[in-house]
């Protein structure tokens, strides 16, 4: 970490392109040219966020909040590098850990160490640097020589723990969060936590979005909240949460 | 478009991109660039793409005992049933004509697949693209890897016939590499296109399976060049790009002479496609996750 997390977005627009059955065939266009026809609508496109600008810097415990919709996922997609945004610039600094869709890239069929492989060499890691850390992975989930069995014996805590234990063996100086990770059984869950709770420690910028209010105050010290896209409030936690819980039943916050 | 490709330094585990605004506004204009250094950073990593290949082959067999193998079996028996049927209708020499059939019908099955996988590459990985950052460009290699891996399997067949039928050997069997070389290239630049143009358009997918089959018959497989000399077949083979580019593998792996037109021409025909991917690469690589 030679130098500081951040993250700037400028103006940073997705629209998304709604591609009908109609919009995505060939054919449709090809008659629609011969017999000269002009559609009555071109492709529906959905504004997923709207000109949001955001400073994230070092130390920031930024929540995103909105209802459902609000472009939540979107933003942390696009902070990803996911998404690509449409107009206005975004610009990353730091390695980013994303840990959402974590169970991306396992295959039911492979072994649990295979597993550990696979997804590794999926989100970019080198071989040499997964086999390093196989070993720390495999004591973490503690499925000792289960981990010699094909994923699909495993009864879904156990996946769980897999899963949970190679996203989080990445280390990240921006980690992004779609809601809290809980995983297991009890005691697992306490690790788990703890683990979680030492990475967003450890990281220069957490970016979380949840609906959880508690986990938010006690994670956060920024919010933003998003509707339709648009930023429409952005600032301290508590404020922030006031606003939102206040403008959840009325329209305008 | 704001974030630019990876950039060069190793690191760990580089999942995002950290290129300032400032910089990347620079590099607007050459988008092209920044496209083929994306690409040739992941082709540098074959043990990202050429492991999860492998490993895709090992998954995909693995309750079964030969594995890979069955395929290889299967085209055995489709080259030694069609291949001595037609040499009899054709009253082709069984010597000359059936390695030439085996050959040119692995080389095809590569072409094939690796086509057909590649038009529906990007929707098939679309879970991934939408969980995972990672440049595209990996599952396209890991898709031409897998089929390439499948490819050498084939190869047995090859030895077996000459085992059977020996045909001289030659230092320019050697050949073979460099021709495979042009192949790779204009199947790599080909996915690239025909995956986001079937993206972007569904049914597109379903015309290449249709299309293949019709340029399997326009290609001098299960007839040769020399029998079509005089036909109206025979302009075919010099206009038919598959025809060059696999001509360019199976010529020297059966001894026989290449020329220097052919090469030019093979190597052109993978050009042209190679640019059109990574025009293709550079201007829609970032709008594929909105298709999906």
């Amino acid at each position: 970490m030679t130098r500081a997390a951040h993250i700037v977005l400028r103006d940073v627009s997705v629209t998304f392109p709604v591609l009908s059955f109609r919009d995505r065939s060939l054919r449709s266009r090809f008659v629609g040219a011969v017999t000269l026809r002009r559609k009555a609508a071109v492709s529906h496109l959905i504004t997923a966020l709207n000109e949001v600008s955001l400073d994230i810097r070092a130390g920031d415990r930024l929540a995103i909040i909105g209802a459902n919709g609000a472009g939540k996922t979107t933003l942390l997609r696009v902070l990803a590098g996911i998404y690509h945004p449409t107009a206005g610039s975004i610009d990353v600094r730091g390695r980013c850990l994303s840990l959402f869709d974590l169970q991306a890239g396992f295959d039911e069929e492979a072994t649990g160490y295979e597993n550990i492989m696979r997804r590794g060499l999926v989100i970019g890691a080198r071989r040499a640097e997964i086999d390093a850390r196989r070993a720390e992975i495999a004591e973490f989930t503690e499925l000792g020589d289960r981990l010699d069995l094909p994923l699909r014996t495993y009864s879904s805590g156990m996946m769980l723990r897999l899963i949970f234990a190679v996203a989080t063996a990445v280390e990240g100086e921006i980690v992004l969060l779609d809601e809290w990770i809980g995983v297991g059984d009890q005691q697992f869950r306490k690790k788990a936590r703890q683990r979680l709770d030492e990475i967003v420690t450890r990281a220069g910028i957490l970016v979380l979005a949840s609906h959880d209010i508690e986990l938010i105050q006690s994670t956060c010290n920024r919010a933003i909240l998003l509707e339709q896209g648009k930023i429409i409030a952005a600032g301290a936690t508590d404020t922030i949460l006031a606003q939102y819980l206040a403008g959840s039943g009325g329209k305008k916050a | 478009m704001g974030r630019a490709s990876r950039d060069d330094r190793p690191k760990p585990v580089a999942i995002c991109s950290p290129v300032a605004a400032s910089e990347s506004e620079n590099l607007r204009g050459s988008r092209i660039q920044l496209a083929a250094k994306e690409i040739l950073a992941q082709a540098a990593r074959p043990d990202r793409w050429g492991t999860l290949a492998l490993m895709d082959i090992s998954l995909r067999y693995r309750r079964t005992v030969i594995g890979p193998l069955w395929i290889t079996l299967t085209l055995a028996a489709t080259i030694a049933s069609v291949g001595t049927v037609y040499a009899a209708l054709f009253k082709q020499d069984i010597a000359t004509f059936l390695p030439s059939f085996a050959v040119g019908l692995i080389v095809w099955t590569l072409i094939a697949t690796t086509l057909q996988e590649g038009s529906n590459i990007f929707v098939a990985s679309g879970h991934l693209i939408k969980a995972v950052p990672a440049p595209l460009i990996v599952h396209v290699l890991q898709m031409i890897a897998r089929n390439v891996l499948i490819f050498a399997h084939h190869l047995v067949i090859v030895v077996l016939l000459y085992v059977v039928m020996p045909w001289p050997l030659h230092w320019s069997m050697l050949l073979a590499l460099p021709g495979f070389a042009i192949l790779f290239l204009a199947l790599l630049g080909g996915s690239v296109a025909l995956g986001m143009l079937c993206a972007r358009f569904r049914d597109i997918g379903s015309a290449i399976v249709s299309g293949l089959q019709f340029v399997f018959f326009l290609t001098p497989i299960i007839w040769t060049e020399d029998s079509a000399r005089g036909t109206a077949f025979h302009w075919l083979t010099l206009v038919n790009p598959f025809a060059t580019l696999l001509d360019l593998v199976r010529r020297p792996l059966l001894s026989q002479p290449t020329d220097a037109k052919q090469w030019l021409l093979g190597a052109l025909y993978a050009i042209i496609v190679a640019v059109i991917g990574l025009g293709c690469y550079a201007k829609y690589r970032h709008r594929v996750a909105y298709w999906l």
